[in-house]
């Protein structure tokens, strides 16, 4: 778990961190679009080099993404062979048996297979360890603020959202809470058989919700007193304010993709 | 069952450059039937300290005595389970541990995982049942049903259907009203008393200290400032001044009247033990009035 | 002094079918800049009666009056913007992802405009010595600290009345000792007046009058000093018993007579001296 860094927030104070969080959500988006849009090795050079900058100027150093990447190497690899041995005919054949085949148009498949995963995954970890929790629901509810006209209800949602990511780290810590409790009265998490393992989660997870339950409760009954009807009618403390910053990065990017499509094969 | 630390320390994520050290250098020992209070403020350590006792967090450093068994930075989890049979842990809102469709079962389910069988488990649960001041009628009862006191006691019976021969309380008064806290801290006396449980009580209350236990740990920043008799740790004024920390009321009213030249034989933690020594200083009464 | 408060025979059950109401016909009024302590056992009923004057429960019977407002359905709104709650579990009442946040979310609601708001969370964090924490979030913050921030929240509100529902019982003996400070300095510097339930003596000493609640009827209804000098049997009523009251009867138990009545601690100190002098 500890190594896992996908979805968590790494406080420093970069550009990258100070962006306006609409500004780097739907640069993401983009992002994310454009890598599909490559297709020759110089306009992933050009994707890479923009993907180096991005994650230098956050000074998160490099080694900690790759560390994070970790996790999700079974998955990479497993969708780089796949693609290396079932892709069809093309080029120079290496290799041959029965439906398998390694062909030189399945190795550049792979390759670029590989380059795209990698570039997404660099490019969404930068997001969130770049971004609080809070600031990405923030920055979500007000992109979607459009979907209001559609009775969509995006304050509801966004206040639901805010009120979960709120409450992670404390059920996090009920959870540690309950399995030192139970582990005390002889359950071994994490051991034996895969029934065994799933029946020892009962103690933590009955627990667990009970309280959640609690907590939700009491919660609604706070937000009442405090003057909670419903979340349509309500001020905004919390505001987004687009910055310069924002504008200059969005005309790098433009660059950047204007550089991409001018080196991609039509 | 004794208790021995020597020069323990625990880094909370050892090894990370999120490393936090939460203790450092701590040595003590709690004898047989021992009844040791932990005190100190929020942070400084005690429920780290706690958790080294049946290594549900294993040291960084030095070693831990609980009986026959060591535990050490290298021990495994597969060696523990006969090392937590005999160590009850009643944490802060211990009734949050509840999970079973009955409380009977509840109870039981400690027991069982340490081997007991299930009829004996079920005997013992009706056993605890009575030790913690509910009735049998209480057995077939959904835990989740009671009053928050109620759900306390069940969850303590389920720590006690163990058989413990160490009882580890985390502040296991907090929340519950006046008599409530009373009937509690009376039962786990009685349970030191009649069955020789050494008890271990991290608390915030200094009154309770004073009536109960034999030695005080007084825990600050991660170390352990000193382990002595109440007595000695309270009757030290300037000390209980530096180091910051309450002290019994009787005390500090004791202290009082000292300031006033009232002497005392030595320093009254609680009200009766006031009340003796007030007695014999007493105009008419007292056996050595000046 | 006027009432600001006015219960008149409240009744409530949680469910229609349960045998003992948790409140029954309970009356009785607060005057405005009062302070009112609510004692008994857990599960007396102190906690239902606080929430049923703010509304937080649908009552059948009875009549509560916030303000010269009659709470019903309709004014139930007018009559919480009277009141501000603080209630025992400093988690369970942090809606805000930080400190600010957490400020801001009762003047969100009542729709003030930021270039408002801004300012108020700003004045009333520094009422309570949170301002060095504004951008915290709660996860960061020890329980007293969560239950200032919580009374920052109020502060921001500005209401005439204070509730506090056990608003100390989850903290450590300092915790409990500055958000009581906190509270009394607040009460004076704003006029509030202030409902506190609790079983910790000191809390209920600052009290103008205690209001004994046991198996939801009220049962009492006294000084502090009067209350008090029960003694021993206070642990019955819900309350700590002071150690004045120890001392009395230890000393009672030895042959020793003291005179009837609460002592304060210095009091107590006192009569003893004299006492001990008078050889």
């Amino acid at each position: 778990m500890s190594n896992f860094i996908f979805g968590r927030y790494l406080p420093l104070n970069s550009i990258v961190h100070r962006l306006d969080p609409r500004s780097k959500l739907l640069l993401s988006f983009c992002y994310l679009i454009v890598v599909f849009l490559a297709n020759s090795w110089l306009s992933y050079a050009i994707l890479i080099g923009f993907t180096l900058a991005a994650i230098l100027s956050s000074k998160i150093s490099l080694g900690f993404f790759l560390k994070g990447l970790r996790p999700m190497l079974w998955l990479i690899a497993f969708t780089v062979v796949v693609q290396l041995l079932f892709s069809p005919a093309g080029g120079h054949v290496y290799f041959h048996w029965t439906i398998l085949n390694i062909t030189q148009a399945g190795l550049v498949n792979s390759g670029v297979i590989f380059i795209r995963f990698l570039l997404i995954i660099m490019m969404s970890t930068l997001l969130t360890l770049s971004t609080q929790p809070l600031d990405i629901a923030t920055g979500l509810s007000s992109l979607m603020k459009p979907l209001r006209w559609v009775r969509i209800p995006v304050d509801t949602l966004a206040m639901m959202l805010a009120i979960a990511l709120r409450f992670v780290p404390t059920l996090m810590d009920e959870a540690t809470k309950i399995m030192n409790a139970q582990r005390a009265r002889g359950v071994d998490f994490g051991e034996g058989g895969l029934i065994k393992q799933a029946k020892s989660f009962i103690p933590l997870m009955v627990p667990l919700f009970m309280s959640a339950f609690n907590r939700a409760e009491d919660l609604s009954t706070a937000m009442e007193a405090r003057g909670y009807r419903d979340s349509e009618h309500r001020s905004q403390y919390r505001i987004l304010t687009w910055q310069r910053r924002d504008t200059m990065t969005w005309i790098v990017f433009l660059m950047v993709l204007a550089a991409m499509l001018a080196t991609r094969r039509w | 069952m004794a208790i021995t630390f020597e020069h323990v320390g625990y880094t909370y994520q050892a090894g990370t450059p999120m490393a936090t050290p939460a203790l450092s250098d701590v040595s003590f020992t709690v004898p047989d039937h021992g009844y040791l209070a932990i005190i100190g403020h929020t942070g400084s350590g005690k429920s780290t300290l706690i958790q080294q006792i049946n290594a549900l967090l294993k040291p960084t450093t030095g070693k831990i005595s609980v009986d026959d068994f060591t535990i050490t930075p290298q021990t495994t989890n597969a060696d523990l389970k006969p090392l937590r049979r005999h160590v009850g842990m009643v944490f802060q809102f211990p009734e949050s541990q509840l999970f079973e469709e009955t409380i009977q079962r509840d109870i039981a389910f400690g027991p069982q995982n340490f081997g007991v069988s299930e009829d004996e488990a079920n005997q013992r649960a009706l056993n605890m049942l009575e030790t913690v001041g509910l009735d049998e009628s209480f057995a077939d009862r959904s835990p989740f049903e009671l009053s928050g006191g109620q759900m306390r006691r069940v969850a303590i019976a389920g720590v006690l259907a163990m058989q413990p021969k160490i009882l580890v309380l985390d502040e296991p008064t907090a929340g519950l009203d006046p008599q409530g806290r009373l009937e509690m801290m009376t039962l786990f006396n009685r349970l030191h008393q009649e069955q020789g449980l050494t008890i271990i009580l991290v608390t915030h209350q200094m009154e309770d200290v004073a009536a109960y236990a034999d030695e005080v740990a007084v825990m600050q920043a991660g170390k352990l400032l000193t382990c002595a008799t109440p007595q000695e740790v309270f009757n030290d004024s300037d000390w209980v001044q530096s180091s910051d920390i309450a002290v019994p009321r009787a005390a500090k009213f004791a202290q009082r009247l000292s300031d006033r030249g009232v002497k005392w034989d030595q320093l009254p933690l609680t009200a009766d033990q006031l009340a003796d020594q007030l007695v014999q200083r007493w105009p008419g009464m007292g056996a050595h009035h000046e | 002094m006027e009432n600001i408060i006015e219960v008149q025979h409240l009744s409530y059950r949680y469910q229609d079918t349960d045998e003992r109401p948790a409140l029954d016909d309970i009356s009785f009024t607060v005057k405005a800049g009062e302070w009112l302590a609510l004692v008994g056992h857990n599960g007396s009923g102190k906690s239902t009666l606080a929430r049923a004057v703010d509304g937080l429960l649908p009552f059948s019977e009875g009549t509560v009056t916030v303000g010269g407002i009659k709470l019903t359905p309709d004014t139930v709104w007018q009559v919480r913007e009277k009141i501000g709650m603080i209630f025992q579990n400093p988690d369970n009442q942090f809606v805000g992802a930080t400190v600010e946040d957490d400020v801001a979310f009762g003047l969100e609601n009542r729709q003030i405009s930021r270039a408002e708001m801004v300012p108020r969370v700003k004045a009333a964090l520094d009422e309570v010595g949170m301002q060095a924490f504004a951008q915290r979030e709660p996860g960061a913050l020890s329980g007293g600290q969560k239950q200032r921030v919580a009374l920052a929240g109020i502060v921001a509100i500005a209401p005439d009345i204070l509730i506090l529902d056990e608003a100390t019982s989850m903290l450590d003996p300092q915790g409990r000792r500055d958000m009581l400070a906190l509270v009394q300095h607040l009460r004076e510097e704003k006029h509030l007046t202030v409902i506190s339930i609790t079983h910790d003596i000191d809390e209920a000493a600052s009290a103008d009058r205690i209001l004994v609640i046991d198996d939801g009827k009220l049962v009492e209804e006294a000084k502090p000093a009067e209350i008090f000098a029960q003694g021993e049997r206070l642990v019955h009523l819900g309350l700590d018993v002071p150690f004045t009251a120890k001392l009395k009867q230890a000393l009672q138990d030895r042959g020793i007579t003291v005179p009837a009545g609460y002592q304060t601690t210095t009091e107590m100190e006192e009569w003893l001296w004299q006492s001990l002098s008078n050889t």
